[in-house]
């Protein structure tokens, strides 16, 4: 009994750290909570939540980021909160705020986010301006709970809103 | 005549202990403690420059115990593949007064926005921070200085 609770401990730290730094670095499953990525996300706030499978390699090891792409990334206000947006601008590019009905150029190591649901979202628009890129943590890929709403994400680039673009990183 | 094939189940138990390696230096510095080398001018006399090596602690970052007059290794906010070392002067909430320089005219008050610090060299007149990119979110802090190991062994407060 003794041996087998040495062993199972054993094998736990051994596991423990590989699971870590696999959801930390390479992927994971969030649960997406709220109504600012409709209808993308929780089409219909009555019927839960969705979860969705996040791939981190290519903001956290790559550091390639894709206009266009739903994104998980840590509140600019709150260091304990990711939030789900959508990746419209990045450094260099001028984009359309329609809050303030001005063009703004997004600064070196900047980007620009959005949710999909414009009227129900604290964005870039709305609240934290140009975000950190160094705060991005990963691609939204698919919905893989509830069974019903499975399926990829869309990464298309809403129309109308970067003016122009710099070169793609 | 005997031919050796390459024995696969050796070459994956290498790669389960090199795999479990990585991760655990990977837990360690991003949760626990890692060093640093420190180059640069912005941080003198606190540090050299010169290949200072500190060790940081990444336990407060979790804990949301970062606060004024820490030390800290900080994703550079213009350039999120780079990190840099700066001061934090000032918390959240609090009012920054910051002097004319060559983008600014004129004395500027700044309140710290919710959840950002305001970070500064020891240095100020060769420190590129937060007088010039503005506030950091705390979300961007890696870890807070302890220990300086090289060339001299003091403690960073």
């Amino acid at each position: 009994m003794r041996a087998w609770l040495v062993d199972v401990s054993k094998q736990v730290a051994l596991t423990l750290p590989v699971a870590i730094a696999f959801t930390d670095l390479i992927a994971s499953v969030v649960k997406v909570e709220g109504p600012s990525m409709q209808p993308t996300f929780n089409p219909d706030s009555r019927k839960g939540s969705d979860w969705v499978l996040v791939e981190k390699v290519s903001h956290k090891l790559m550091y390639k980021y894709t206009r266009g792409d739903v994104i998980v990334l840590w509140a600019p206000d709150n260091p304990r909160l990711q939030i789900v947006k959508r990746l419209i601008a990045l450094e260099s590019d001028l984009v359309w705020d329609d809050r303030k009905q001005s063009a703004e150029e997004i600064g070196a190591g900047h980007c620009w986010v959005e949710g999909d649901n414009s009227r129900r979202s604290c964005d870039s628009r709305t609240s934290y301006g140009p975000v950190h890129l160094g705060l991005l943590e990963g691609r939204a890929l698919c919905v893989i709970w509830p069974p019903s709403r499975m399926g990829w994400v869309n990464g298309e680039l809403p129309p109308g809103k970067v003016l122009t673009t710099s070169k793609g990183r | 005549m005997q031919v050796k094939g390459i024995n696969w189940s050796s070459v994956f138990n290498a790669g389960i202990v090199f795999t479990r390696s990585l991760s655990c230096f990977y837990v360690l510095g991003t949760y626990g403690a890692f060093l640093s080398k420190v180059s640069g001018p912005s941080m003198f006399p606190t540090f050299s420059g010169q290949g200072d090596i500190v060790i940081v602690e990444a336990v407060s970052r979790w804990l949301g115990k970062i606060s004024s007059g820490d030390v800290v290794i900080c994703i550079r906010p213009v350039d999120p593949r780079e990190n840099i070392i700066k001061r934090v002067t000032a918390g959240e909430n609090e009012v920054v007064v910051v002097y004319p320089d060559r983008d600014h005219a004129d004395i500027r008050r700044v309140v710290v926005p919710a959840g950002h610090v305001w970070i500064q060299g020891d240095n100020p007149t060769h420190s590129l921070d937060s007088r010039q990119y503005g506030p950091v979110p705390l979300a961007l802090i890696r870890g807070r200085v302890l220990l300086q190991v090289w060339p001299t062994l003091k403690a960073i407060a």
